[in-house]
């Protein structure tokens, strides 16, 4: 499995380069805005969703006839897949909190706004980072990579679709009734913790959906 | 056996690949032939577990089937190996932390003397050097079992000789063998034991190449002389557009046929005859 996740850390490797061209922009904009929430979260952000990049580059080269000759279960290949996941879950952390004490001591020392809040966002932002991840990965198991995108697509037009729907009839609801403050406290005190679980649930979730779907597939 | 096949189906919409059993003892090179569409990829694909079959077993090394077996099998797809922008450092760094057995200095061994550039991409690689990589992973983690689809397609006759030759080095001890899949049957002519003939899903023979060789003869006849020929004696015909071809048995042969034009039996014509002829 081992194998697997430096396998996929390894494909990396080409697409590093853009990274950093993304990031020295989304920080010269940054400083143009005054406001580095961008230049923290870009690069964390683009390593959390490069696990669906690599499912595309091995589809592209048809790996996956070749990786099921290695001696490993179906299980532990999925598995590897995940794994990666939270190794750069980690990375983009250590690397979001690098670039926040950067700016906070180096580039622009003392600045409003650059607060322990901001590091709290960019966990929030990783959260959903993985959250798409979550969504992406049974769908890409089942579908590949091509069909997923229509998949995907259709949920999102879907959903949009109830949303419109509902926004027509929204005035129904009482608005005065809805504890608005109490929510938004809550959010500020529980919402990492509670965003935290629900992609915890989310993760182990999608696992066993792409396990399903990987262990009947055909290569 | 190193693989034991027995009774195995799979059945897609238009194809089935059907009751297949066959055998690969240690020490022997199977040839697998067969037209395209055979099946010779989805049966080699149902025995490395790419694939599900319907029905059926499928044994390696006298075990039923689990991931850790394939620790001792090396794989050559047609068109599937690894992300092309690797480098063969890459490669060796993945693999050792897949295979136990994973050999660096014998992988490293056969890159020189392939003589592989170690820091280019495999994409930039020329198609036969790209095959020369795929091989020379297969046999880095010392497999029991080689199972190649179309492994020398796409090199030229020298390296394709040159692969033959590590071939049946590699079964010389007894113990290994190769389950070998292709369309350049004369290469099976050089170094095959035994050869499998598959098409439309079904097996058409499974025997020593030596037993092929000796048993069938094809002989080309005029219009007239086809038409007075012992038509029980013909296993199949080809029409052509000046002459028929026939395969007869070796031991169907009388002495009164030896007048008509013989034909060099080889694998390929009887593939031809088997799948593009007519019973008569």
């Amino acid at each position: 499995m081992k194998g697997l996740i430096i396998k996929d850390i390894l494909f990396m490797k080409n697409t590093w380069k853009n990274m950093v061209l993304i990031f020295v922009g989304s920080l010269l904009l940054s400083i143009a805005l005054g406001n580095y929430l961008l230049a923290i979260c870009s690069l964390p952000l683009m390593l959390l969703t490069s696990g669906i990049n690599t499912f595309q580059t091995d589809e592209f080269y048809n790996t996956e006839s070749f990786m099921l000759s290695y001696p490993l279960s179906r299980k532990k290949i999925v598995l590897s897949k995940y794994a990666f996941t939270l190794v750069m879950l980690l990375l983009s952390t250590y690397i979001g909190c690098v670039i926040y004490f950067l700016i906070y001591f180096i580039i622009h020392p003392g600045i409003n706004g650059l607060n322990l809040d901001m590091l709290k966002h960019l966990l929030m932002l990783e959260l959903a980072g993985i959250l798409v991840d979550a969504i992406f990965y049974p769908v890409i198991y089942k579908f590949g990579c091509e069909k997923s995108r229509f998949v995907l697509m259709s949920i999102v037009m879907l959903l949009l679709g109830v949303g419109s729907i509902l926004s027509v009839y929204i005035h129904v609801i009482k608005m005065d009734k809805i504890p608005l403050e109490t929510i938004i406290q809550f959010i500020d005190q529980y919402g990492l913790l509670s965003l935290s679980l629900f992609v915890s649930v989310s993760v182990v979730l999608s696992y066993v959906l792409s396990l399903l779907a990987f262990r009947h597939k055909d290569y | 056996m190193n693989i034991e096949v027995n009774d195995l189906t799979k059945t897609f919409e238009e194809f089935k690949l059907d009751h297949i059993s066959i055998q690969i003892a240690k020490g022997k090179i199977v040839g697998l032939i067969g037209e395209n569409g055979a099946g010779k990829t989805t049966l080699i694909k149902c025995i490395i577990d790419a694939m599900h079959f319907d029905s059926g077993e499928v044994l390696l090394f006298d075990k039923p089937y689990s991931a850790d077996l394939k620790e001792d099998v090396g794989v050559v797809f047609d068109h599937s190996f690894m992300n092309e922008t690797f480098t063969i450092q890459d490669i060796n760094i993945i693999m050792k932390n897949i295979y136990k057995n994973w050999d660096s200095n014998r992988f490293f061994k056969y890159i020189k003397e392939f003589k592989i550039p170690l820091k280019k991409e495999i994409k930039k690689l020329s198609t036969g050097m790209k095959k020369k990589v795929e091989i020379a992973t297969a046999l880095s983690h010392h497999p029991k079992l080689l199972i190649l689809d179309e492994p020398t397609s796409g090199l030229d006759p020298i390296i394709r000789s040159e692969i033959l030759d590590m071939f049946e080095d590699y079964v010389s001890n007894g113990e290994n063998s190769i389950l070998l899949s292709t369309h350049i049957t004369s290469d099976l002519e050089h170094i095959a034991d035994d050869v499998i003939f598959i098409s439309k899903g079904k097996v058409i023979f499974d025997r020593p190449l030596q037993d092929i060789k000796n048993d069938y003869v094809m002989l080309e006849l005029t219009f007239e002389e086809f038409d007075q020929f012992p038509k029980q004696d013909i296993i199949r015909k080809k029409k052509n557009r000046l002459d028929y071809q026939i395969l007869i048995h070796k031991k169907s042969m009388k002495k009164n046929y030896e007048k008509y034009q013989k034909k060099f039996t080889t694998l390929d014509d009887i593939m031809l005859l088997y799948i593009k002829g007519e019973e008569v």
